[in-house]
């Protein structure tokens, strides 16, 4: 597996090898190199710290919202060697550090886009295994529920980190965390949730699937 | 019925039961494929296959399913269409990044400075009160300039220092002297820069505070998309969220208080006059970001006429 276990670590097999992308600790284990996964940078790296689990496969086509500069997009394409992950995000600033990695990286496509107007990336994305979002919007369920529905297969996975401090500060977390549930519920079955304590504040994971 | 496929390798237009009808080739070369897919030929593409009388469904073809039914692998399509919207993000990239951004960096520049400067004249302070405690200058320039001159010190409870440890600190004090050149020379280039990027908001605001705006709001793009009562607090934002979660008195204003029409007016009248200000800078943040090299001067004279309304 590419995923490894290090003390109470967690590591991915380096696609690239001597590459550091965010100035991770590179580590070498059965002559094979890995990239120590910072939960503080990455909340896919968080979620699985806290037990999450994933049941990643190698050829996995993954759309990822709000890549910015490609921190955990890196340890997945770590992952899904074979697979290809489509990075959308809206900002130039972080989207060129993401293109940058892109190219030294065969499985990640850069989109400079924005995720409130999925059709348009439609003419390169395909339907997809796996979708990921980090958005930090207020209107982060409608984001998701419209990329998914045009880009997710039947049955599809997706990791979502809800950040209720986006969607609205003044209430509290769990009632945001609820919402966010029921307005997904119809079209998704929740496999799995985390929070993120104490990687990051009110911040839940979850893992869903396509009905 | 057909839908139309488009894709790094061409666009499609497909009928039931998978059949191909139509089909417009795009050439073997990522880069001129990148122009064609952020151009218009698609739309072109797609009206012409109206005008002949085709049916078509509003939702867009799998690119991946297209390109499988014109005999293209998996592999082949993720690689060709990897290599494709790298040169569309980097066009579109490089597109975005305007002049703007050139503000953005001045303001941070200017920021960076200032807090240096302040910083190392702290320091000089500091160390040259060893030598000569009394001498009281508030202000940094005249303070530094005094003390690279040299003084005639009587009196005073400081320690004498060699010229050696004298020079120590007149070398510093020069080198911030250099700075607060460098200052006003940025600060001049930064007043010009505005003309040309945002000259209706520069003229309501001041080039200063007109960059401090477009700094807040990250680009003149989202400073143009962001409502007045945002801006009027941009800057507010600790008291603003303070207010949403405590229930403390909202912000009157954030960074536009440094206007000195605002900062003169009596408290009772500032919210007024924030409020209006910040509608007008809206306007113009518009008008400079949608219709670049239009002067808008009606702007100002619908804030000075506010202005007297309030204060009278």
């Amino acid at each position: 597996m590419t995923i490894l276990k290090i003390g109470r670590e967690i590591a991915t097999e380096n696609l690239v090898k001597g590459q550091r992308v965010y100035k991770e600790r590179l580590t070498k284990r059965r002559g094979k190199e890995y990239r120590m996964w910072n939960p503080k940078r990455s909340k896919v790296g968080a979620a699985l710290q806290k037990g999450m689990k994933i049941p990643f496969s190698e050829t996995w086509l993954t759309l990822y919202l709000g890549v910015a500069s490609g921190t955990t997009a890196s340890h997945i394409s770590d992952i899904i060697k074979r697979g290809m992950i489509y990075g959308v995000d809206p900002a130039p600033r972080v989207l060129r550090e993401f293109l940058i990695l892109s190219e030294t990286r065969e499985n990640l496509i850069p989109i400079f886009g924005n995720a409130n107007y999925p059709e348009s990336y439609r003419h390169i994305v395909p339907e997809v295994d796996f979708i990921i979002q980090d958005v930090a919007q207020p209107n982060q369920s409608q984001i998701f529920l419209k990329n998914a529905k045009l880009y997710l297969k039947k049955g599809g996975l997706a990791f979502v980190a809800v950040k209720s401090r986006s969607i609205d500060v003044t209430l509290n977390p769990n009632k945001v965390f609820s919402q966010f549930k029921r307005e997904i519920e119809t079209e998704f079955e929740i496999i799995s949730e985390r929070k993120l304590e104490p990687y990051e504040k009110d911040h839940l994971a979850l893992l869903l699937r396509k009905k | 019925m057909v839908s139309l496929a488009k894709t790094p390798f061409g666009f499609f237009a497909i009928a039931m039961q998978d059949q191909i009808v139509d089909i417009k080739k795009l050439p073997n070369d990522p880069k001129e494929v990148a122009k064609i897919l952020i151009g218009n030929d698609f739309e072109e593409w797609r009206k012409g296959l109206k005008k002949k009388g085709m049916d078509i469904k509003d939702t867009i073809f799998d690119p991946l399913k297209a390109a499988l039914l014109l005999g293209i692998s998996r592999k082949e399509f993720l690689t060709f269409s990897r290599l494709v919207e790298i040169e569309i993000s980097k066009l579109q990239i490089k597109k975005f990044i305007g002049k703007d951004y050139l503000v953005l960096q001045s303001v941070g520049g200017l920021d960076d400075l200032n807090k240096s400067i302040n910083i190392v004249v702290n320091r000089i302070r500091e160390w040259y009160g060893m030598h000569f405690p009394e001498l009281k200058i508030e202000d940094h320039e005249k303070f530094l300039k005094k003390i690279i001159k040299g003084v005639d010190r009587v009196e005073s409870m400081g320690i004498d220092l060699s010229k050696e440890d004298l020079q120590a600190i007149t070398r510093l004090a020069e080198m911030i002297l250099e700075m607060y050149k460098t200052k006003t020379k940025i600060e001049v280039y930064l007043d010009k820069l505005m003309d040309e990027v945002s000259p209706n908001v520069k003229a309501l605001t001041g080039a200063n505070l007109g960059a401090r705006l477009i700094e807040k709001a990250g680009s003149l793009r989202s400073l143009a998309l962001l409502p007045a009562s945002t801006i009027q607090v941009l800057g507010a934002e600790k008291a603003l969220f303070k207010h949403l979660q405590k229930g403390t008195p909202s912000p009157k204003h954030g960074v536009i208080f440094q206007n000195q029409i605002i900062t003169r007016a009596p408290v009772s009248k500032r919210g007024k006059l924030a409020r209006t200000f910040a509608t007008k800078i809206a306007l113009s943040a518009k008008a400079d970001f949608f219709s670049p090299g239009e002067k808008r001067p009606e702007l100002v004279k619908l804030w000075e006429k506010r202005v007297k309304e309030v204060l009278k």
